[in-house]
């Protein structure tokens, strides 16, 4: 009986039961791809349309009106302790933080996957430079290395990207150097070699072609803590300078008001777990997609 | 001795990374816009003090002397000199070093204590109502803001329920267990979503490897398997998925200190910040650096005390 059915497991069964699983899966992953899309895109449009969904001032100060409860006439998620509506400042603040991560993303993607191709298709000392770089920042602490260096270049949006963007490209450097590395003596490029095309475009359309699926599923991976780092960097104090909105900085100025105002931490914190998710859900589904392949 | 080979080749692989280390720490008072010793002292400091400051850090001198005598002053055990506290950079961070270690180790145990069951339930059947839960909840808790949820947990857990220590630390094993454990959940819940992960997958190859086939042949029952078996066979992962993930832990530890209070290196460097004390934060950074270096080593060791197969490439 046990032999008869281990048999029958190696057939045809396991071949009908791995198809199974992997339309289950595949399904899982367009769900989570399409969940996740949709959460980001319904923040990008509002972000965007900010002054026309709430034609509030998101800096202007109104202090005898400030503190008022969620549910407030003309202040739906309430007001803070300056009087700001506090939905008007969320929405700006996805503007800002939204915006912020995506130049944070995709300049570090572009510029490690470039050197960390060029490092893993040349080899050598270039390898070996580029590969003690990048063991030396992966040494320091995220997080320790982004507020060291905010802290020295000066606050600002684009010190922020410029920080995000020396801390993070090694990551995408590491990854494409390693697929390069394997890829290069694959046939299709000893062939695309024999038949004379030059380095760059070998690079460009043959390889980068090819591996360039997973730095972008790690891209999306990487935006959920991209997005946590910028808004702990404005809740310390070192994000996007006032008063223009951020979530980070907004819980922070309600956090002497936790007890008796609660609303005011939590909404723009929810925001974030929202963003987070999204991303999640996208990096998710594109890694399930990837795995399947 | 085999270990003892493998202990020396490690430690000599660290050397050009601590070397770097120092190199990106040394170059970051260059990165300051202008004159770093005028944007530390204010723009009201007289000339003369400026100059002071210029020749104390010895930025009056060519570059590679300069970072000579950083490596010489360094390898002298001396970190530099706190301008807001007028003391040793070192002295004042070796202060601080207890708290932040207890933070990382308590949030580490944690987050493994979390981790290791939840992925090894996932793990039992793959695709599975019980795996897609744990995904779930993986994917979730990777987007959780730390400093927001450790807002939430005071406001609940010590404000509402009067458990636990809003905020500070308390002396004594006890008072620090008892203290340190919000702030270490709030760490853990950010490590738990990674390390599941990477476990589940590394769970799911041990499980297809030919001596778990043998020993289900052998006629073992799954709970043996699993206790016997997998679990040991986890542990080596574990332990790598916890290193490559301590930067990320002593990161979470620096926003967290604040949140909380703790007063450990995270909260001395965030001072300097405010302060413009360029040597002290460049001295925390290093310290951090080395840390994470450290425990990398320690991580692999071991890894190797825990599976013979390993060695250093």
């Amino acid at each position: 009986m046990s032999i008869s059915s281990s048999l029958s497991r190696t057939g045809v069964a396991a071949w009908y039961e791995r198809r199974s699983r992997r339309r289950r899966s595949s399904r899982g992953a367009d769900a989570s791809l399409a969940i996740g899309v949709a959460i980001i895109g319904i923040m990008m449009l509002a972000a965007l349309l900010a002054g026309v969904l709430s034609p509030a001032d998101p800096i202007r100060q109104d202090i005898p009106n400030a503190l008022a409860p969620p549910g407030t006439d003309g202040h739906p998620l309430g007001t803070d302790a300056l009087g700001r509506d506090v939905l008007t400042r969320m929405l700006y603040a996805a503007r800002t933080d939204l915006f912020v991560a995506v130049g944070a993303v995709l300049l570090p993607l572009a510029i490690g996957v470039a050197v960390g191709t060029i490092a893993g298709y040349r080899g050598g000392i270039v390898d070996r430079v580029v590969t003690g770089v990048v063991n030396v920042v992966f040494a320091f602490p995220v997080m320790v290395l982004l507020i060291a260096l905010v802290f020295i270049l000066g606050p600002g949006i684009p010190t922020i990207i410029v920080a995000v963007t020396l801390v993070s490209w090694v990551s995408y450097a590491r990854l494409a150097r390693d697929l390069v590395r394997r890829e290069r003596s694959m046939d299709y490029v000893l062939a695309a070699k024999v038949s004379g095309l030059p380095t760059r475009r070998i690079l460009g359309r043959h390889i980068l072609r090819n591996i360039i699926a997973q730095p972008v599923t790690f891209a999306m991976s990487d935006a959920v803590a991209i997005i946590l780092f910028i808004t702990a960097l404005g809740f310390l104090g070192l994000g996007v300078p006032p008063p223009a909105p951020d979530w980070g900085t907004m819980i922070a100025d309600a956090q002497p008001y936790f007890t008796t105002h609660w609303w005011l931490a939590v909404f723009p914190g929810l925001a974030i777990c929202a963003a987070g998710l999204g991303l999640s859900l996208i990096a998710d589904g594109l890694s399930q997609k990837w795995n399947a392949q | 001795m085999a270990f003892a080979r493998f202990f020396a080749s490690r430690l000599l692989q660290a050397v050009p990374v601590l070397l770097g280390v120092t190199l990106v720490v040394f170059v970051l008072i260059h990165l300051v816009p202008g004159d770093p010793a005028q944007t530390a002292l204010g723009a009201r400091a007289t000339p003369d003090a400026v100059d002071a400051l210029h020749s104390q850090w010895g930025l009056d001198q060519p570059l590679h002397e300069q970072y000579l005598l950083f490596m010489e002053r360094l390898l002298g055990g001396d970190l530099g000199t706190s301008l807001r506290f007028g003391q040793s950079a070192g002295d004042l961070i070796a202060a601080r070093l207890p708290v932040t270690l207890w933070l990382i180790a308590y949030a580490a145990v944690l987050a493994c204590l979390f981790a290791v069951p939840l992925a090894l339930w996932a793990a039992s059947r793959p695709a599975a109502l019980r795996d897609r839960v744990v995904r779930v909840i993986s994917v979730v808790g990777l987007g959780v803001p730390g400093f927001w949820l450790g807002l939430v947990l005071i406001e609940v857990v010590s404000v509402n329920w009067l458990l636990l220590p809003a905020a500070g630390v308390e002396p004594g094993l006890l008072g620090h267990l008892e203290s340190l454990f919000l702030p270490s959940l709030t760490i853990a819940a950010g490590m738990t979503p990674l390390i599941v992960r990477s476990l589940r997958t590394e769970v799911l190859r041990v499980t297809e490897s030919d001596f778990v086939t043998t020993a289900r042949a052998k006629g073992l029952t799954p709970h043996q398997i699993r206790m016997r078996h997998l679990l040991r066979n986890a542990l080596a992962p574990s332990v790598t998925v916890l290193t490559v993930n301590v930067s990320f832990l002593i990161g979470g530890t620096l926003v967290i200190e604040r949140v909380f209070g703790l007063g450990g290196l995270g909260d001395l460097m965030l001072t300097g910040i405010d302060a413009r004390d360029f040597p002290l934060v460049q001295a925390v950074t290093l310290v951090l650096a080395v840390l994470v270096v450290i425990v990398n080593i320690l991580g692999d060791l071991a890894q190797a005390l825990i599976d013979p197969r390993v060695e250093v490439q």
